[in-house]
């Protein structure tokens, strides 16, 4: 098998034009077998989860393309997975409300059959049909599970009062399980959110005369302090809008700095006594370039949720408004990111259920480390786990033990559920206090690359058993 | 079409003329276009990265002078990528994947009775990060529907190495029936999939940037590759490519089957700068399709304005550099050398490519044709920017049911054999 896939290989190769790109990416097979859940499953069913006369259905689906070119749940490659990859499947859903008025609840309900008995709650979304993705012709139905029946799911939601009139028609779902199995279901392309004749399911709302489908306009920004010294004194400023109907209650501004480098985002607050005014209040950080700061953008929303962003690059009101002049000591200014020195897992072996360690040697020129995070991922890529390092210092009672802002650690294990055999540390992201970040990759930088754990099996004995502190 | 569809809104247009929006345009102008190219840059890329950076897209920033390029083209909306492509197919913000409203293909094969292999749209897979591309080519609408859609190709389904099936059986399995394709079209048309399959004429050139070696960069270098041979084989009306792979960008938010980011989407923008260089330059030397085709590129989004903190970037409402994109249209009818700084809509491109190609309106799509970038000598009216939140046309959900009907029970018959990527 291998041997004529290197012949073929080889033949393609020495057949294509001098032109052609040399190597075409590995193909899986046709027709490998799946489970109804869309998901090979080597290991078997976990029948232990499952109540007595409840089977799962017999293998039907063939996967014709690679993995990673289609759903989530139908991610496997040429090689067997081990662990339990099902995914929660809507089966059932039904609108309880056909007709409903603006600012009215529209309730429904849903089935999920999950493997583990512990899908989350999830969120429905709805699109006008006339209207689309307007913000106030969107909305979403929270589905919670029922306490007598966790397959079962209540779903609440509310019809924005200045929502516009029609049919509101299911668009998609995303379920997730608490062991991180995810899909999402669209309503064209998954039965139970489709009627009959296969067009989504809907409910209807009553024509609506306060309807608002206009996003607040911005008219004016004033910037209170033209100067400060960054790290220490405050920028104050304020921005005025209009709307139509249902007033303007949030708004953001997005400030940047001279070089286009650094951005800073700032929630603005409404002044519920002047409608219309945001006030917005914050201070560039110490270790950010000084120079003219100037407002890069401010998004207006309002009381039906519709949002509008208005752009430095081509909006009237924010190219005019007043720049910040920050002073900065230039030897203060950190441009550059922290970087790894050295990095490894406590362990080439474990179990299920068993800790690993993941330790980094970090340096940083001048701002210091703030935060390091990495990302563990199975053989397969069916499984992935954030790992958030930390740098606490433990008191031993030791005089030469002593705070380590260099070292940073975490651990992570997997649970029954994930995919045995080699797991790799694939990312690695650092950042320091000034925000510049690096993040590094498996394979693309050497100091990250071939850093893994054997994950075992429970019937797999170990190459090297641990001996450190074992009791005999 | 039941409900009241709302374009022409005012007055019926005078004689020889056609009412699109608030805008009055001359019927069937005198265009020397007969052959489209049209490129949905597709699931995300920012102007800074490939029009406004020679280094990154040096083809592309020197086509610029070659045609009208737009540099506030705006989208409503900056995610949902199943959505939004939607939105360049169509001229409508859709509630729906599926098209409800009819595409361009449709409005320009229903009004100039051109055939179905006068149309194609290529994509390098069906499913990718849970959007479904190859639904795209023909809509559910009474008026239109399946019946006056495109010829769709999946590069991946169909040329690849191991693929050993017969071109009769690839067609009925990889092409929709109900297209209407002639008997003499089915049979160039699996003429034509022989040969490329006997001659490898499938595999792309090679690029100074080497593909990312995976199958969507591969099917997206494969689908710029067949252009110009579908052109010189089959002198279509329209053929639109889908390219898909540039949203490896932030590929693993939840997709975790492997590692992207910035790095790898800046990979693929390069090497399909080049590969949309070669393609066009294939064009331009043949000496028929020089003077008669055009190329219209436009990402359906943008990306994010600043790189996330694990080096992806992503495309979110709120940041400049993902509602606002660009356009380039080069071609015998456009202007050249010519760059528009007004801002313009996504939802134009199906109005203004029926337009084009056909001389007649797009009558239920909501945005406006983009006069700016047609040549003095046409005589178009200024442009006028469509408003945001404009009626749109009701949905018959009732009448279009057997197209669907054909459609569902096609994707049975597909499943039912080698599987179907929705």
């Amino acid at each position: 098998m291998l041997l004529s896939r290197i012949a073929s290989i080889l033949a393609l190769v020495a057949a294509s034009p001098l032109w052609a790109q040399e190597k075409k990416p590995e193909r899986v097979p046709f027709g490998r077998t799946l489970n109804e859940y869309g998901v090979l499953n080597a290991s078997g069913c976990m029948c232990e989860d499952l109540e007595d006369g409840e089977v799962l259905p017999p293998p039907e689906i063939t996967v014709p393309e690679p993995f990673q070119y289609l759903r989530p749940d139908l991610q496997i490659t040429a090689a067997e997975l081990t662990g339990d990859q099902r995914y929660p499947v809507l089966t059932e859903f039904k609108i309880l409300t056909p007709e409903v008025g603006a600012g009215d609840e529209v309730r429904a309900i849903a089935r999920v059959t999950s493997a583990y008995k512990n899908t989350l709650p999830f969120v429905a979304t709805f699109f006008s049909e006339r209207y689309s993705r307007l913000g106030s012709a969107t909305m979403y139905v929270n589905f919670e599970p029922s306490k007598d029946d966790k397959s079962l799911f209540l779903g609440r939601g509310r019809v924005s009062k200045f929502a516009p009139g029609g049919r509101y028609i299911v668009a998609y779902a995303t379920i997730s399980d608490d062991v991180g199995k995810r899909q999402s279901y669209g309503a064209e392309f998954h039965e139970p959110l489709d009627n009959e004749d296969r067009t989504p399911k809907f409910f209807m709302v009553e024509d609506n005369p306060r309807v608002d489908l206009r996003a607040p306009e911005l008219r004016a920004v004033e910037v209170e302090t033209p100067s400060v010294r960054a790290g220490t004194e405050p920028i104050r400023f304020t921005a005025f809008a209009i709307d139509d109907v249902s007033g303007p209650v949030d708004a953001e501004a997005v400030w940047i700095s001279p070089g286009e480098e650094k951005w800073i985002r700032v929630t603005m607050v409404h002044q519920g006594s002047e409608p219309g005014k945001f006030l917005g209040y914050f201070t560039i950080p110490k270790w950010y370039e000084g120079g003219e700061w100037r407002l890069m953008r401010i998004a207006l929303t309002d009381d039906a949720r519709n949002t509008a962003y208005f752009f430095s690059k081509n909006d009237a009101v924010l190219r005019n408004a007043p720049v910040v002049h920050v002073a900065q000591d230039p030897a203060l200014v950190d441009k550059k990111p922290p970087s790894i020195l050295a990095v490894s897992l406590s362990s080439t072996e474990a179990r299920v259920g068993e800790l690993v360690t993941v330790t980094a040697l970090v340096e940083d020129d001048l701002s210091g480390v703030k935060a390091v995070e990495g990302y563990v991922r199975s053989p397969h890529g069916v499984d992935a786990m954030k790992v958030k390092l930390s740098s606490d210092f433990v008191d031993l009672n030791r005089p030469s033990k002593i705070p380590e802002p260099n070292v940073w650690s975490a651990t992570f294990k997997i649970k029954k559920s994930m995919e045995r055999g080699l797991w790799t540390l694939v990312r690695l992201g650092i950042a320091d206090e000034a925000n510049n970040f690096h993040t590094y990759f498996d394979g693309r930088e050497k100091i990250l690359t071939g850093i893994t754990v054997n994950f075992l099996g429970e019937d797999d004995a170990r190459e090297t058993e641990s001996t450190r502190g074992e009791r005999r | 079409m039941g409900a009241a569809a709302v374009w022409p809104r005012k007055a019926t247009a005078e004689r020889g003329t056609l009412r699109m929006g608030e805008m009055l345009l001359p019927e069937a102008p005198d265009f020397k276009t007969k052959h489209l190219i049209f490129v949905i840059y597709g699931n995300g890329a920012r102007k800074k990265d490939v029009v406004d950076n020679p280094e990154y897209a040096p083809y592309q920033t020197k086509l610029i002078r070659e045609g009208t390029l737009f540099t506030e083209d705006y989208g409503d909306t900056a995610n949902l990528h199943g959505y939004m492509y939607t939105e360049m197919f169509t001229g409508i913000d859709p509630p729906t994947q599926r098209p409800l409203f009819p595409t361009l293909n449709e409005y320009v094969r229903k009004k100039t009775g051109a055939k179905a292999s006068d149309f194609w749209v290529l994509q390098g897979a069906s499913y990718y990060r849970g959007w479904t591309f190859d639904v795209k080519h023909f809509s559910r609408h009474a008026d239109y529907g399946i019946g006056v859609g495109a010829t769709s190709l999946t590069m991946n389904k169909l040329f690849y190495e191991e693929n050993a099936a017969n071109p009769r059986d690839l067609f009925d399995l990889l092409i929709e029936k109900g297209l209407g394709h002639t008997p003499k079209e089915r049979k160039d048309i699996m003429e034509w999939i022989a040969d490329v399959m006997a001659r490898r004429s499938y595999i792309p050139p090679s690029t100074r940037e080497p593909l990312i070696d995976r199958e969507l960069q591969y099917g997206d270098a494969q689908a710029l590759h067949m252009v110009p041979q579908i052109l010189k084989v089959f002198k279509p009306k329209i053929v639109t490519v889908q390219v898909l792979a540039l949203d490896d960008a932030h590929a693993d938010f939840g997709y975790w089957d492997y590692n992207t980011d910035y790095w790898e989407y800046i990979k693929h923008v390069k090497a399909t700068d080049e590969l949309i260089g070669k393609m066009w330059a294939e064009v331009q030397a043949d000496p028929y399709l020089r003077d008669t085709t055009a190329l219209i590129l436009r990402p359906e989004c943008g990306r994010d304005d600043e790189i996330n903190i694990y080096g992806q970037l992503g495309h979110s409402p709120g940041n400049y550099y993902a509602h606002y994109v660009w356009t380039m249209a080069i071609g015998p009818d456009f202007k050249k050398n010519h760059v528009v700084k007004e801002k313009v809509q996504r939802r134009d491109l199906v109005p203004t490519i029926t337009y084009l190609m056909s001389g007649q309106s797009a009558e239920h799509s909501v945005g406006h044709v983009r006069t700016q970038m047609f040549k003095d000598e046409h005589r178009l009216p200024p442009y006028v920017l469509p408003f945001t939140a404009d009626m749109k046309p009701g949905i018959d959900w009732e009448g279009p049911q057997e197209e669907r009907r054909r459609a569902e029970a096609f994707k049975r018959f597909a499943r039912s054999t080698v599987g179907y990527g929705d």
